[in-house]
């Protein structure tokens, strides 16, 4: 502790000090049959304040190693625990240090219950999503026994846009644990993209929209399953906003510096204003009103899963024209390749 | 006939699952008491196994670590889990093949087929032919033989050939059969649709088969 701080907590007892040595000299001066010799009351004056200042340096080098205990509790030690705090040297002390405690523990408490609490609803979105996988299944099925396809082509767009919303649900769960479940190996990125592609087939059929796929057979290094949702979200947005009868090309590109895909569609655009928050969560924007059940999740969790598997994601887009969203990969290897 | 055991505990997959399968010459069988599985396993000597995970009393992980004991039958586990602890633990436990729920039969049948046959003596039994008036489809070497007049197709032709034979009298969308070609990943835009049945239709004329696939205006093909 500082000695100005000191000196200010303790300007309290300066003043009953000067109080008390005004009264002493007042009367030794003012009463005449008070006999005292002048030298002899500047002595006392003297001893007097020589006591005092005893008594402070002793309170200040008290005060001086437990306010240096307290800072080394608050700025150095890395965990606040009530035990680890500093000897009480007054009641009060002991006080603080007890409501200290209680706060904490009550804290603690309510923290663990939260945890709880966080940790069972991701253990029901888990069940959840793999509970509703049944039906989603026993739907294609029978679907597959459908005769006219009037009714099967719409239901099976319908089913499939289900299935991207529980992905999207399972992965929204998932996606700050994150580290728990993944596997960093190479694989095919046309492969990755073929699968993707069967998958959303039927909105692209329903849409007449041609995949152009032009990636070569290339192998990058990144978790398979996290990938296929990212790039999936991607081409899933693409597909929604793009017009029918036109064209969601994807190639791949490799650099010196730098490996990416891209995936670019023909259709509304994004318009510049909102191109900074598409990936905001829960931003829907111009496109999100106009063409509704927007819910400003996918884009989000996209960029948001690339950035913990070391990649990113870049938008440019001009409306009416195309969108084009890129892909950079981790790059891992770069500097070993000539 | 081969015979595959289908452990899964939903009723309606179940039973959707047995028809297919049934359709192409399968035999199945389903445990009554998913206490004993392994038991009834035992019994029917199956071929090949169709595994769920997710069951009522244990997992299908146990079960299948319990026949990889006694068994080096194939395994196909049916999940919806699909993370990738489960895809290694499926392996672990001596599964040979993983498929997501959801799954179309087209896939699942694809898969017991190729693991059928790299595990037996491929030749017999699994009902390798087509067989609508006449002509006749072979589903190992994509060939169509009708009157002993024999012609290859390519890819594409068989795949849709296949669509119309499985599904003989129903009128079908171009946008199914797109699908279909999509499944195989071969992603045909409409022009390329039109050009492979007209191939197609090309090669059945020239080993003598006209108008075996008929084109309704509007609404597909069907083969009468």
């Amino acid at each position: 502790m500082k000695l100005k701080p000191f000196l200010k907590d303790k300007r309290h007892f300066f003043i009953f000090v000067l109080l008390l040595l005004l009264i002493i000299n007042g009367l030794c001066l003012l009463d005449e049959h008070f006999q005292i010799q002048l030298h002899n009351l500047l002595y006392l004056n003297a001893l007097l304040l020589m006591l005092v200042f005893f008594y402070l340096l002793f309170g200040y080098l008290k005060r001086y190693f437990y306010f240096k205990d307290l800072h080394y509790y608050l700025n150095v030690q890395k965990e606040i625990h009530p035990h680890a705090l500093p000897k009480p040297q007054t009641e009060e002390h002991a006080l603080f240090n007890l409501i200290f405690e209680t706060v904490y523990l009550k804290n603690l408490a309510q923290i663990r219950s939260l945890e709880e609490n966080q940790r069972e609803y991701e253990e029901f979105i888990d069940g959840w999503v793999h509970a509703v996988k049944t039906p989603i299944t026993a739907s294609y099925l029978l679907m597959e026994e459908m005769k006219s396809d009037k009714i099967k082509g719409p239901l099976l767009n319908e089913l499939s846009k289900i299935e991207h919303y529980v992905a999207q649900a399972l992965y929204y769960s998932k996606a700050d644990d994150f580290s728990k479940d993944f596997i960093i190996q190479p694989f095919y990125l046309d492969e990755l993209l073929r699968k993707i592609i069967k998958k959303e087939s039927s909105l692209f059929i329903a849409k007449h929209i041609q995949p152009l796929l032009m990636v070569p057979k290339v192998e990058v290094a990144s978790d398979f399953k996290w990938m296929f949702f990212i790039v999936d979200q991607l081409i899933h947005n693409a597909l929604k906003y793009s017009n029918p009868n036109s064209q969601i090309k994807i190639t791949y590109q490799k650099t010196d510096f730098e490996e990416y895909l891209m995936i670019e569609d023909y259709g509304v655009g994004i318009h510049a204003s909102d191109l900074p928050r598409i990936f905001e969560k829960g931003f829907t924007g111009n496109n999100g009103r106009k063409y509704g059940k927007s819910t400003g999740i996918g884009l989000y969790l996209a960029d948001k899963l690339s950035k913990k598997l070391g990649q990113r994601i870049q938008a440019e887009s001009i409306p009416g024209d195309y969108t084009r969203f890129t892909l950079y990969f981790a790059h891992l290897s770069g500097y070993y390749l000539d | 006939m081969y015979r595959i055991f289908l452990v899964e505990d939903d009723p309606l997959i179940c039973d959707l699952v047995c028809e297919n399968l049934k359709k192409w010459g399968f035999e199945v069988q389903v445990p009554q008491n998913f206490e004993q599985v392994l038991e009834e396993f035992i019994k029917f000597h199956a071929h090949l196994v169709l595994m769920d995970i997710n069951l009522p009393s244990y997992d299908g992980f146990f079960f299948a670590e319990k026949i990889r004991q006694i068994s080096n039958v194939p395994i196909i586990f049916l999940s919806s889990r699909t993370g990738n602890m489960d895809m290694v633990m499926a392996m672990n436990m001596g599964g040979d093949d993983f498929v997501t729920k959801p799954f179309s039969s087209e896939i699942l049948l694809a898969k017991i087929r190729a693991l059928i046959r790299r595990t037996y003596d491929y030749a017999n039994n699994i009902s390798e032919f087509l067989e609508h008036k006449g002509l006749i489809l072979n589903l190992s070497d994509y060939s169509i033989t009708f009157e002993g007049q024999k012609e290859e197709l390519t890819k594409n032709e068989f795949r849709i050939l296949t669509l119309l034979m499985k599904n003989k009298g129903e009128i079908l969308s171009r946008d199914e059969i797109m699908r279909a070609l999509w499944e195989d990943e071969s992603f045909v835009d409409d022009n390329t649709l039109t050009v492979n049945m007209n191939r197609l239709r090309k090669k059945l004329q020239s080993i003598g088969l006209y108008d075996y696939i008929v084109t309704k205006k509007g609404e597909g093909y069907y083969m009468p």
